[in-house]
């Protein structure tokens, strides 16, 4: 296969690609290039990423999107709690944003004549206890950021499938999480992007994409999680076991720290923006995301 | 430039903690320095607590600039500043 037709572009999650560099046409790694940068108009990264595309020769080429943390799990634990408690399911949150970026990429991708992008879906997220900074932030506990990005890859699944477009999905989440959807962080290199070492196994997903055998690709343990269903839940956390972390947001019961306030049929709530905001508190009850049982 | 667009681009002064003078109608999320989609979420809060009105989850999902605001708060009969 001719890898000098692909193209990688993201954030720092085409790192695992890297070792590729030589033998693909090019990887495009951006801070701050998110769903976003083509959901919310021509922002200047958009308009970079653009740029860059035009001076390659797109005849044949692949591009794999590579998606992230602060695609699917810092933007939505933020706002669609605040949302459910208004009417929107999350479900029709992220079937909206889902079909927001599906369509504004396909329009990107007739305007520079591209003929077969793969969007690469977010790997497990970091664990609630590991350092996090204003680069990479956090919004919920890790079982809830992991839910939130089952509930993307279902939807992306979905939507890509019933399509006719020239965007494919695949992501390499599954086989990453156990049952209850906590990461296991032997597939992390630094607490939060894919070891170099699992790029064989990435590009053992992507193949049947590149070639156009395939719409969506994953794992075989998938289908363990096929059918689970999640309902919110509040549950009491000790400071003493998580710490109090800088740049980790969550919704925390009756604690009033920020102009970001939710109320539903759990209570009153707030997006404390940082845990270390809760210095002197040594309980605090936090809004997640739990699978039904 | 209305009372109301002043009213509002306050407001957004506010939350962002700027200085007067840099924001218009077209400044928004990913435009205007400062601007976040968290600090989005908040603007529209503050919007909503002045205005004494609560926005739809869909205007709230449609929101990004200045404008956006503006026309959400004619669509709720918010013509003139408080």
């Amino acid at each position: 296969m001719n890898t000098k037709s692909l193209v990688f572009a993201g954030d720092s999650h085409t790192g695992v690609f890297y070792p590729f560099y030589d033998e693909v046409m090019a990887i495009y790694d951006r801070p701050g290039f998110t769903i976003d940068s083509f959901s919310r108009g021509q922002s200047q990264v958009y308009l970079d990423f653009v740029q860059f595309m035009k001076s390659l020769n797109r005849n044949g080429m692949t591009l794999v999107l590579c998606l992230s943390e602060v695609d699917i799990r810092v933007h939505f634990w933020r706002d669609m709690p605040i949302l459910a408690a208004r009417g929107m399911s999350f479900n029709a949150f992220i079937a909206k944003k889902i079909s927001v970026f599906i369509n504004r990429v396909s329009v990107f991708a007739n305007e520079l004549h591209i003929s077969n992008i793969i969007l690469w879906g977010a790997p497990a997220s970091q664990l609630t206890t590991e350092n996090h900074t204003e680069s990479l932030p956090a919004t919920g506990d890790n079982q809830t950021r992991n839910i939130l990005t089952h509930l993307f890859n279902l939807e992306m699944m979905r939507q890509i499938s019933a399509s006719t477009g020239v965007l494919r999905f695949s992501t390499p989440f599954y086989g990453m999480v156990n049952e209850d959807f906590i990461t296991n962080p032997q597939w992390l290199r630094d607490g939060v992007h894919l070891k170099f070492e699992l790029r064989s196994y990435c590009m053992s997903l992507l193949f049947p994409l590149i070639q156009l055998q395939s719409m969506v690709t994953f794992s075989s343990q998938f289908d363990f999680f096929m059918s689970f269903v999640f309902e919110l839940n509040v549950l009491e956390k000790s400071v003493n076991e998580t710490g109090y972390l800088h740049f980790f947001r969550t919704w925390v019961k009756d604690i009033n720290s920020s102009n970001l306030i939710l109320n539903n049929h759990y209570g009153n709530f707030c997006l404390v923006e940082k845990l270390s905001d809760l210095q002197g508190i040594n309980k605090y009850y936090e809004l997640v995301l739990r699978r039904s049982l | 430039m209305s009372e109301l667009q002043a009213d509002v681009i306050s407001i957004i002064e506010n939350v962002l903690k700027m200085p007067a003078g840099i924001l218009n109608i077209d400044s928004g999320m990913g435009i205007t320095d400062g601007w976040t989609s968290l600090m989005m979420m908040e603007i529209i809060m503050a919007v909503e607590n002045k205005f004494s009105i609560q926005f739809q989850p869909d205007e709230i999902y449609d929101m990004v600039n200045v404008r956006d605001i503006l026309l959400s708060l004619k669509n709720h009969g918010v013509y003139n500043a408080n």
